[in-house]
């Protein structure tokens, strides 16, 4: 038997270990599928409504062309510059929101980091238990005549399987999510992009994640003696 | 006199470290076996059984002297041509079983086959008399594991076999069984090991090991 047929034969066990696994690191890839998704939708939002200098405003007043919006977007300055305790000119403001938009986005971008990462650090504490517990097996395949390292593959084989399947689960329903919300908000009220650019980087940057994170725990394992292997549970 | 077989020990010595002190687990053992013969070496709990078991099957180094395996000898090899030589020319068996509980019975044998060969491993299972290959480890009394052991340790058709203590937890009737199923097996070179001296009849060589030294051995002929 190969190792690789191993290590998908290996997710068999400790079936509701595995399960939360899966299923932190598929919460991890879905909120950072969301985050990243409204972070580019803002982006695309302020690209679309011109990014420099008080278009925003100046094309609603051309566009329009009524004294009435004029005094709107008046007094919304107005009310900035009261509210903020400032005295900036129409085009000040509009660099400043754009330039808190933008802050959003990255907070947003590093909050889905933060998730992702939690979700998939649960894959070390996973691999870290199950791997604990088959230190005979692990004896029993150096008896076989498997090397450390076609042991060290396999194991984190393992942990990248346990991540892709997480990442492929958290993308499909992240996607869902991503739809229906799409679909009960207003255009311009929640903006989402969801390029598929951004479905293959989440699954490849997760799986990638999981197999870094699975290396540890697998190279201490590959690193025993098959007596101290064999000895345990006696 | 140390004559070339499937396995030769030159002056094998094996020394540990325990507490601080030096504890020689072998002492200058040195004796081969010959293509297809069957020998037990009896001794009592902590004689060094595990340690020569152990040293026969490249899983550890010895302290000084040489290993061969069919005049190859192991003293320099690397990891990785030891692993290819354990895989291809030794079978082991334990005390326990160690079946992965996750595989069925049939994939346990596949389990060390560098190419899988589900009719190889059937007919192995039918020489060790085990049926309903879909069963897992859990299913099966300590004698029908031991089985599956066996059979799993002859999967890649090895030149020799090393039992250590294997019937150490079965029952009477159980070992007697376990022990017509190595007769069975032909043209392997078996190096059994077992506190019990009753077994003597089945094998064609018994050496006696006490204090890491080969007291004395007899002989079929």
């Amino acid at each position: 038997m190969g190792i690789y047929a191993l290590s998908w034969k290996n997710l068999r066990r400790n079936r509701l270990r595995n399960l939360s696994t899966v299923l932190r690191i598929s919460i991890g890839a879905i909120i950072l599928l969301l985050l990243v998704s409204s972070g580019l939708g803002i982006s695309s939002f302020i690209e679309k409504s011109g990014t420099s200098n008080g278009k925003i405003l100046g094309q609603s007043n051309q566009t329009s062309g009524t004294n009435n919006q004029t005094n709107i977007a008046s007094d919304a300055i107005d009310y900035l510059n009261s509210f903020l305790g400032t005295s900036l000119t129409e085009n000040q403001l509009i660099i400043r929101l754009e330039n808190l938009l933008l802050n959003v986005v990255y907070i947003l971008d590093g909050l889905a980091s933060v998730a992702l990462l939690i979700g998939v650090l649960g894959i070390m504490n996973t691999m870290g238990f199950n791997l604990s517990e088959r230190k005979r097996e692990i004896g029993l395949l150096k008896c076989m005549g498997f090397t450390k390292r076609q042991i060290l593959i396999s194991c984190t084989l393992e942990a990248g399987l346990l991540g892709l399947i997480g990442s492929i689960i958290g993308v499909i329903i992240g996607t869902v999510v991503i739809w229906v919300i799409s679909a009960f908000f207003e255009p311009g009220l929640f903006n989402t992009l969801l390029p598929f650019w951004l479905l293959i980087s989440t699954t490849t940057i997760t799986t990638l994640l999981s197999l870094i994170l699975g290396l540890y725990p697998a190279w201490f394992t590959s690193q025993i003696t098959v007596e101290e292997a064999l000895l345990c549970g006696y | 006199m140390v004559t070339e077989g499937i396995l030769t020990f030159k002056d094998v010595s094996m020394v540990y470290e325990k507490g601080g002190m030096e504890v020689a687990a072998l002492k200058g053992l040195s004796f081969s076996l010959a293509p297809g013969t069957r020998t037990l070496v009896n001794g009592p709990s902590g004689a060094g059984k595990t340690s020569l078991i152990y040293i026969a099957g490249l899983i550890k180094k010895p302290s000084a002297g040489d290993i061969s395996i069919k005049g190859i000898s192991t003293l320099d090899l690397n990891e990785n041509q030891r692993s290819k030589m354990i895989r291809n020319e030794v079978g082991f068996i334990f005390r326990r079983a160690n079946l992965l509980p996750h595989l069925n019975i049939l994939e346990n044998v596949l389990l060390p086959m560098v190419s899988s060969d589900e009719d190889r491993a059937m007919e192995l299972l039918e020489i060790v008399e085990v049926d309903n290959w879909n069963r897992f480890p859990v299913d099966l009394s300590i004698e029908e594991e031991q089985k599956v052991a066996l059979a799993r340790s002859l999967a890649n058709n090895p030149s020799m076999l090393l039992a250590d203590e294997p019937t150490a937890e079965l029952d009477l009737k159980a070992t007697e069984n376990f022990l017509g199923l190595l007769k069975k097996i032909e043209n392997i070179t078996i190096l059994m090991t077992s506190s019990n001296t009753s077994f003597s009849e089945l094998f064609q060589e018994t050496y006696r090991l006490e204090y890491g030294m080969l007291k004395f051995y007899s002989s079929e002929e």
